[in-house]
C-alpha cells in the first residue's frame, strides 16, 4: 500500500515515514499543499495524510481541490485544532477521518488501517470507466459487447488502474496489489492477460507500459 | 442415418461433404509439411439427419419439404473444426475466406460477440462458386477446445427437460463460459509470450 504524507513539520513527517514504513507501507512525502497536489496528480496512492495548516495551500483547500477533480482516495486530516467546527469543516471538505495533534502514533496507524479497510469495502461493488464495467464481487469485466471472468489478482490490479485512469502507477505499487511473492515478470504476464481481456470485450481503453510503470489509457 | 428425405440430392450433398473434408485435410497437411503443429485438434462433419432437419423446419414454422429446406437452411451440410488457440480460429477462417473456389455468404462471430447464454464459436456459411457443387450453402463452425466443451454440455441441457432449477444451471453455464473464455485468453497470451521468446 502506498501512502502520501503532506506535512510541513519535517520532524513529524520523518517520524511518520519511519513508522509507516516499519508497518509495511510505502510512503511519499510532500512539505506543502502545492507539492502535495503535484504528487497526487502524478502518482497513485492508496491513502493520504494531510496536515491542516500548511504553507502555499492548506489541507482543507488541498482536499477540496482533489475531491472536485474526482479523486476519491481516502484522506486523514491532522490538525492542532480540535474544535468541533474545525472537525466538521474537514469532514465536509472530503476528509475520511480527522486526528487532533498531539496524537498517539499507534492510534494513527489504527486509523489508517481502518480507513483503508473501509475504502476497499466501498470500492467493492462496481467500477465504471469508458465503456467497461468491473464487477468486483463476481470478478467479471463487462462491456456492451461481451463479458469475461477475471481472477482475483487481475481484479486487484485492474482496480488500482480504474481508480486513477491516465496516471502512471509504478511497478512496486502494482506488485504490492498483485500479492505477496509476486515478481516483475509475473506482473508483465498479468498486464498482458488484462490487455488481451480488454481487447476481447472491445474496451475503449488498455494498459500502457512506460519506463516507470503502467497506466490505463484515457 | 435416414436421409431418404434428400432423394436425388443426397449424392450431391455427400460429394460436398467429401470435397470440403478433403480441403480441410489439405489445410492440416500443409501445416504439418511446414513442421508446424497441426492447428486442428479435431474435426467433425455431417449431413443433417432427416429427423433433425424436419425438427428445424418445424421450429422455424417452415414447410416440411426439401425445397423449403434447401432454400432456407444453410447448415444441411456442416463442418466443425476444433482448435487449441483463439488466433487459430481466425487463421483457419482466413484460409477458407481467401480460397478462390469458395464464396463467403454469412459470417457470425460469436467469439467476439458471444450469444446471451455464453455460447462462443465462429460460424461461416460458404458456397462453392463453380461446378456441380455451386450454390449449395454449407456451414463451417470453428472454435477452441474449451468453447467446444462448453457447447457440448449446453447442448445436452437442451435435451434434458427434468433439470431442477434450470435458471440456476443456465446462470452457472454462462459463468463457466466466461471463465473458459478467460482461460482461452490466458493460454493465448502465454502462447504469444513463448513465440516472442523464440523470435
Amino acid at each position: 500500500m502506498n501512502l502520501l504524507i503532506v506535512e510541513d513539520e519535517r520532524e513529524l513527517s520523518n517520524a511518520l515515514t519511519v513508522l509507516l514504513e516499519h508497518n509495511g507501507y510505502q510512503t511519499d512525502v510532500a512539505y506543502d499543499g502545492e507539492e502535495g497536489l503535484n504528487k497526487i496528480h502524478s502518482n497513485y496512492y492508496d491513502g493520504m495524510v494531510f496536515d491542516r495548516m500548511m504553507p502555499k495551500m492548506d489541507g482543507i483547500r488541498l482536499l477540496q481541490t482533489i475531491r472536485s477533480e474526482g479523486n476519491v482516495t481516502p484522506v486523514i486530516l491532522l490538525t492542532a485544532r480540535s474544535e468541533i467546527e474545525d472537525r466538521v469543516e474537514g469532514l465536509n471538505a472530503g476528509a475520511n477521518d480527522y486526528l487532533s495533534k498531539p496524537f498517539s502514533m499507534k492510534e494513527l496507524i489504527a486509523r489508517i488501517e481502518a480507513m483503508l479497510r473501509s475504502s476497499n469495502a466501498t470500492t467493492c461493488g462496481e467500477m465504471h470507466f469508458k465503456n467497461i464495467l468491473l464487477k468486483k464481487d463476481c470478478e467479471e469485466l463487462q462491456s456492451v459487447f461481451s463479458s469475461i471472468s477475471l481472477c482475483r489478482k487481475e481484479v486487484n490490479l485492474l482496480t488500482i488502474f480504474l481508480k486513477t485512469p491516465g496516471k502512471i502507477i509504478n511497478k512496486d505499487i502494482c506488485l504490492s496489489h498483485l500479492g505477496v511473492d509476486s515478481n516483475p515478470k509475473e506482473l508483465e504476464i498479468y498486464i498482458a492477460y488484462l490487455n488481451n481481456k480488454l481487447v476481447s470485450i472491445k474496451a475503449d481503453t488498455h494498459i500502457i507500459k512506460t519506463a516507470d510503470g503502467y497506466f490505463l489509457s484515457d | 442415418m435416414e436421409k431418404n428425405f434428400y432423394g436425388n440430392l443426397l449424392p450431391k450433398l455427400e460429394l460436398l461433404d467429401k470435397t470440403f473434408t478433403s480441403e480441410i485435410d489439405y489445410y492440416r497437411n500443409t501445416g504439418k509439411a511446414k513442421d508446424e503443429i497441426d492447428p486442428i485438434e479435431h474435426f467433425k462433419h455431417r449431413i443433417k439427419s432427416e429427423k433433425s432437419l424436419k425438427e428445424k423446419l418445424e421450429r422455424r414454422h417452415l414447410p416440411i419439404t426439401l425445397e423449403s429446406a434447401m432454400a432456407e437452411l444453410t447448415d444441411i451440410v456442416g463442418f466443425r473444426i476444433v482448435c487449441t488457440f483463439i488466433h487459430e480460429i481466425y487463421a483457419i477462417a482466413d484460409y477458407f475466406k481467401n480460397h478462390t473456389g469458395l464464396h463467403l455468404l454469412i459470417e457470425k462471430d460469436y467469439v467476439k460477440y458471444p450469444k446471451e447464454n455464453g455460447y462462443r464459436s465462429l460460424h461461416l456459411i460458404f458456397e462453392y462458386t463453380d461446378g456441380v457443387l455451386a450454390h449449395i450453402p454449407f456451414e463451417l463452425q470453428i472454435r477452441t477446445v474449451s468453447m467446444d466443451c462448453w457447447a457440448s454440455l449446453e447442448h445436452q441441457l437442451k435435451y434434458k427437460h427434468q433439470i431442477k432449477d434450470p435458471e440456476l444451471i443456465v446462470t452457472e453455464l454462462k459463468r463457466c463460459a466466461s471463465i473458459m473464455a478467460s482461460i482461452d485468453i490466458n493460454l493465448q497470451t502465454i502462447y504469444q509470450i513463448i513465440k516472442e521468446n523464440d523470435a
